[in-house]
């Protein structure tokens, strides 16, 4: 293992792709500091570039850039009380009050090093777990397969917002939108409506950078009359990391529960930072002597938001290389990126790809020391960049886009797709049909179909003997009993809702 | 735009209703060509359109039970919005992409960023900015063939006059 970490760490020993590392995470950054911009969004948008890139210098880039963008929402979320990105929703109910109480520096000083260390400790998770699960993984069938992934589409009510029927109906969409080319096995066109451009079916790609930053242009214009052109900084001084390593005294319990909250849910594909950092908040809430002093501006509350969200990029990586089964939106771009550069992330991964696996994993570490560097240097730049007036923001994103669409393929029906998933994400926002389910249903679609067919004709035909086999009859009752819970616990909060109207 | 808020729920379930109803007969045109397959290419189309059309039914059941709840919960503040901004967003990207064949990524590069910026500028900006937001489309569109052809060497829509 030493000797494969070897080779991974000289791979990136190179200007080049240390380099991209670097840009990876400062983009990354920007995006996730950027309120409306995501990580997954920079990344989608960074995609086509990596076309033109060498195999490691693209994968490194797009490391950095999930690692930077993950981290990078803590900025805005602590001096503007705006979570850059849904990762650090819960970084606002304590860091903006510590931060408004006159210590800006302090807040961001805890945020920084909590993303670190849930960072890093999730990596361990990955290191230690992934060899082994991918052991585990030659095992299965596709029957175990569908399982998994049927599992992994069941969570999307967990991503569903507010309804849970509504994120369903955004699921359903998205499988549905997956089934319009050539149905996997027999090859026969679905839904093609006799466009041949329609026989391949969509773009992932097209889908992302169309949902993700069309939607947005579009949003922005819808509410532009009341948008401001930039965003207020309240110009408190920042002074080096703020905190000294006597300040976490007594947080040793809150990081490691929160990292390893924040891991598992990062196993579990289909859930990702944006749950982490609130369950990890409850969880340090709940556990806490003094629960009535968080949201006043305490660190517990800051350090386990940060630690948590970071702690999902290791875990997230688990599923992503050894099933192929992206955990979230930003997994599901980087199994593009790699399936692009000639990885195929799946139980024989480490056989076939071993090297460029290891290269990930010193990748992920570089990009951590990045990330903690570039933040602690960089804090008052960033602020400054987070200003620029949307209108240029998102329009320089627009062409970079139809670049990015276009470059693909060489084909203007490509670009026009991105605009027909910009509006279809435009309709869902009116709708208030939740997006992420949609995507994840168009990833994960068709590979329960192609497993379940495939299943089918093993068993001729029968659903009993996708029962006989332990992986898929564990996973196929895990999937039965979350998604009775989570009725349950929607039906609960409801009545509890009306209650309170009441 | 008040009766669409009212009954947006509704219109979303009849819609997917719709949907599932027309993905549904879709799905019986096809034909497999593994004869020998018991589950063939429609099989997962029916179990899609069959989910949809009960998870439609269920949000207009939700929204038929919880429409006079909303009403007085929608009764709060109002924020201006701006359809026509984002028909014209609309209208220019698809004009945008008319035009990359015509008059190639370049200029229709330039021209399109340009109007963009100033559909969606905030009505406080001075109009003093046109001038800037054309300068800033020219140089952007400059910057980014420059970069995508020359340096990263992606072909980029030349359009008819070959730039």
């Amino acid at each position: 293992m030493f000797a494969q970490f070897s080779i991974g760490f000289q791979m990136l020993a190179d200007f080049g792709v240390l380099f991209m590392i670097f840009a990876g995470v400062c983009i990354g950054i920007l995006f996730g500091a950027s309120p409306g911009l995501t990580t997954s969004m920079g990344m989608a948008f960074m995609l086509p570039l990596t076309y033109i890139m060498e195999p490691t210098q693209a994968i490194a880039m797009l490391i950095g850039l999930y690692i930077g963008g993950t981290s990078g929402g803590l900025i805005t979320a602590i001096l503007l009380g705006i979570p850059g990105t849904p990762a650090s929703i819960s970084t606002t109910f304590d860091g903006y009050p510590m931060a408004k109480n006159g210590e800006p520096g302090k807040a961001l000083g805890y945020g920084l090093v909590a993303s670190f260390f849930g960072g890093m400790v999730s990596l361990l998770a990955l290191f230690c777990l992934a060899p082994a699960l991918s052991k585990v993984a030659l095992k299965f069938g596709p029957a175990d397969y569908f399982a998994v992934s049927l599992f992994s589409l069941a969570l999307i009510a967990g991503l569903a917002g507010k309804s849970l029927v509504r994120g369903l109906i955004g699921g359903i969409l998205g499988v549905m939108l997956a089934t319009v080319g050539t149905a996997p096995l027999d090859m026969t066109t679905r839904y093609t409506m006799g466009i041949h451009e329609f026989d391949a079916g969509f773009q992932l790609l097209c889908v992302l950078v169309g949902v993700y930053a069309v939607t947005e242009l579009l949003r922005y214009a819808e509410n532009s009359c009341n948008a401001p052109q930039d965003l207020s900084y309240n110009g408190a001084a920042i002074r080096g990391m703020g905190v000294k390593l006597s300040d976490f005294k007594g947080q040793a319990v809150n990081m490691v529960r929160s990292t390893i909250l924040g891991t598992c849910i990062g196993i579990l594909p289909g859930i990702g930072a944006g749950t982490s950092n609130i369950l990890a908040y409850s969880a340090a809430k709940n556990a806490s002597k003094y629960p009535e002093k968080f949201g006043s501006g305490i660190k517990d509350g800051i350090i386990a938001s940060e630690t948590a969200n970071n702690a999902v990029t290791g875990g997230a990586l688990i599923p992503l290389l050894t099933l192929g089964i992206p955990g979230d939106a930003g997994t599901a771009i980087l199994l593009a990126a790699l399936t692009l550069h000639g990885i195929a992330p799946g139980p024989l991964v480490f056989q076939k790809n071993g090297d460029q696996i290891y290269m990930i994993f010193a990748a992920l570490i570089v990009a951590n020391l990045f990330m903690l560097l570039v933040e602690y240097l960089g804090m008052k730049m960033f602020i400054k960049m987070v200003r620029i007036p949307k209108n240029y923001l998102l329009t320089v994103i627009l062409l970079l886009c139809v670049i990015g669409a276009y470059g693909q393929n060489n084909r203007i029906f490509d670009v026009y797709s991105v605009l027909m998933f910009g509006v279809l994400g435009f309709v869902f926002y009116k709708m208030s049909l939740p997006l992420t389910p949609m995507i994840m249903g168009f990833i994960l679609g068709p590979i329960v179909e192609t497993n379940l067919l495939r299943g089918l004709q093993f068993s001729d035909g029968s659903f009993l003997a996708f029962f006989k086999r332990p992986i898929a009859a564990v996973f196929l009752i895990m999937t039965a009993c979350y998604v009775m819970y989570e009725i349950k616990n929607r039906v609960g909060r409801g009545r509890k809702e009306k209650m309170t109207d009441g | 735009m008040e009766q669409f808020k009212k009954y947006g729920g509704f219109l979303t379930g009849i819609f997917c209703l719709l949907l599932s109803v027309l993905y549904f007969k879709g799905s019986f045109i096809q034909t497999s060509r593994l004869m020998t397959a018991k589950y063939g290419p429609d099989f997962m189309p029916k179990i899609y359109s069959l989910a949809l059309c009960l998870l439609s039914l269920a949000l207009i059941f939700q929204e038929a039970k919880g429409l006079n709840r909303q009403e007085q919960k929608t009764a709060g503040k109002e924020e201006k919005r701006s359809e026509a901004r984002v028909a014209l967003t609309m209208g220019l990207i698809l004009l945008y992409i008319v035009l990359l064949k015509q008059i190639g990524f370049l200029i229709a590069s330039a021209f399109y960023a340009a109007l963009q910026m100033i559909v969606i500028q905030s009505p406080k900006t001075s109009k003093k900015k046109y001038i800037q937001y054309i300068i800033f489309g020219i140089a952007v569109a400059a910057v980014l063939t420059y970069l995508f052809t020359k340096v990263f060497s992606v072909a980029l829509p030349a359009g008819k006059l070959g730039f």
